[in-house]
């Protein structure tokens, strides 16, 4: 018991000692790059009301600033990120899912690896908007056509990272699991799955940004609603600042979105080791 | 205790003319040949051979992790072909063998889950099985807080949790401290003391392996023959230091140390 009484004293003081030391110059670069942002803000705001640049399409800041508030309060731009975001998310849970269920399938299953992996290679390298004309043609424009096209994207990173995720588990683990007798199912659910779940939400995380972009392209493409419609018709409308305003709100809702789904892989994979980097 | 046994009795597994190869870049190369030795029910087994003499192979296929090429394994008289119940390996790497992502705790139930165990009776059980290797006050930790000989403790509370007959230990204590290693070596002597397993230990520690065991099998170098199984006769309980220091085991430590170093080694220039 000693040895464990030492081992808990030499942890604590080792590991507060580098965290604070680690602290400072992180905090200093983090506030340089919020007074970077700052400064951008203050010069579009003067590039506009100084006539700096003289053109009808560049409000300023603050316009836009105003265009967010109202478009908020009528609700109309808040309905359309909503739609967009609903769109999305429907398409990225889809794609995971499909993309970790045959991911594992294909790690775990020989034949159907040595199968499937010649098609994957061939569908993986298309740029998905090339595909949402043709696939217009088989689903029209409505939602169910954004949501493949979403899906379609997300699936592939997934799919690769959960493949390779299985791939690097270590034999020590399978054959402990051999040893205590589990059967394929839990031993899947049991060691495969947790451990080759970092590798899976580090390649839901690649998605979930493709999946954001491929929604308002998609939106933009074969445009009925959400932002990617709403950006389209407000720029052929000559409304720039509920224009300026969507792409604002957009870029506020990416970084709301990885910052939302980097706390859940901390709270679901805080045990990996190699995160903690 | 070693008194009490009956080698009369049915031995609980038998080796039976084990031989075993790898091919490795189109070569195939012997690791053993004819390997025959029956464990008796209860017993402390040391498997005791030089490095690469294929010791871990032996054990995996006792264990059946992995199929014999000929020659074959009964556990209670029924062929070996897969992991049996009531058999558990301890993996030489136990810092791999160990899950990551669960406590201590979560660990030693993991041996408990698909049987018919509810949830709080593997709790409370698996508490039991850390009391036994005084981990009980580290149940919330992660593995990687532990020191390398707690890891091992876990690993062996839950190969106790499974509840085996006999296991199988592979280098257990190579990977620890020399002090640790002495400490783990009484713990594991006590809970086979106190439980009735059988215990097939392989190590290429000599001191060991005679300490340890009511049998040493010696195997040569590769290729891999047994050599010979020897009673170690030393009485129990055996003490770290003073078991250490008795006529028999130096006598046995000489003895085996010498056929390792000195016995004209067999294809050793392979
Ligand atoms: N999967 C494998 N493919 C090819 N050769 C292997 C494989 N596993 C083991 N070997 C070889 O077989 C021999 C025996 O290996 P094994 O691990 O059983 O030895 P060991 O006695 O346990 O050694 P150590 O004391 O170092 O653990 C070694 O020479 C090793 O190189
Ligand atoms: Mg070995």
């Amino acid at each position: 018991m000693s040895e464990a009484a030492q081992h808990s004293a030499t942890l604590g003081p080792a590991a507060a000692a580098s965290a604070s030391r680690g602290m400072r110059p992180a905090m200093i670069s983090k506030v340089a790059g919020w007074l970077l942002v700052l400064a951008l803000l203050v010069a579009w705001e003067a590039s506009a009301r100084l006539g700096l640049v003289k053109s009808q399409s560049w409000p300023p800041f603050t316009g836009v600033l105003r265009a967010v508030w109202d478009g908020m309060l009528t609700g109309e731009l808040l309905g359309v990120l909503l739609s967009t975001m609903l769109r999305m998310l429907k398409g990225f849970l889809i794609g995971s899912a499909i993309g970790v269920v045959l991911g594992l399938l294909i790690a775990t299953v020989p034949l159907l690896r040595r199968f499937l992996s010649i098609v994957i290679e061939a569908v993986r390298p298309l740029p998905i908007p090339a595909i949402v004309p043709p696939l217009i043609l088989f689903l029209g424009i409505d939602d169910g056509l954004k949501v493949t096209v979403v899906a379609l994207a997300v699936t592939f990173p997934v799919l690769i990272n959960t493949i390779g995720g299985v791939d690097n588990i270590d034999g020590t683990l399978l054959q402990t699991a051999r040893t205590f007798r589990k059967t394929r199912l839990e031993t899947m659910t049991s060691i495969i799955l947790p451990s080759a779940l970092p590798t899976i939400l580090a390649g839901m995380r690649i998605s979930l940004g493709l999946a954001f972009v491929t929604t308002i392209v998609a939106e933009m493409i074969a445009g009925s609603a959400g932002v990617g419609y709403f950006i389209m018709v407000t720029q052929y409308g000559m409304r720039p600042d509920q224009m300026y305003a969507a792409v604002i709100c957009l870029a506020a809702l990416g970084y709301g979105l990885n910052w939302a789904f980097v706390s859940i892989e901390r709270r679901l994979v805080g045990w990996d080791q190699r995160q903690d980097d | 205790m070693t008194g009490q046994l009956n080698p009369a009795e049915a031995p609980i597994i038998e080796v039976l003319n084990l031989s075993h190869a790898f091919t490795a870049r189109g070569h195939t190369v012997p690791v053993f040949q004819d390997i025959s030795m029956s464990i008796r029910r209860g017993e402390f087994l040391s498997v005791l051979g030089p490095s690469g003499c294929g010791k871990s192979t032996l054990l995996q296929i006792i264990a059946g992790l992995l199929p014999s090429m000929s020659g074959r394994v009964l556990f209670e008289g029924q062929q070996v072909t897969g992991p049996p119940p009531e058999m558990v390996y301890l993996f030489q790497q136990y810092n791999k063998s160990l899950l990551p992502w669960r406590s201590v705790l979560g660990n030693v139930s993991f041996a408990m889950e698909g049987k018919t165990w509810t949830r709080s009776q593997r709790a409370e059980r698996g508490m039991e099985y850390l009391r036994i290797v005084g981990l009980d006050d580290f149940a919330d930790h992660y593995p990687w807080q532990l020191s390398g000989g707690m890891q091992q403790r876990v690993a062996i509370a839950r190969a106790l949790a499974a509840e085996p007959k006999v296991l199988l230990m592979d280098e257990p204590f190579s990977a620890v401290d020399a002090l640790t290693r002495l400490e783990l070596q009484t713990l594991v002597l006590k809970i086979w003391a106190q439980s009735g397993l059988t215990v097939v230990l392989v190590t290429h520690d000599v001191d060991e392996a005679v300490f340890m065991a009511d049998r040493v099998a010696m195997l040569s170098r590769r290729p891999a023959v047994m050599d010979r199984i020897v009673e170690t006769g030393l009485p129990r309980p055996r003490d770290a230091v003073v078991t250490r220091e008795t006529p028999r085991f130096l006598e046995l430590r000489h003895q085996l140390l010498d056929t390792l170093l000195h016995r004209d080694p067999v294809g050793a220039d392979a």
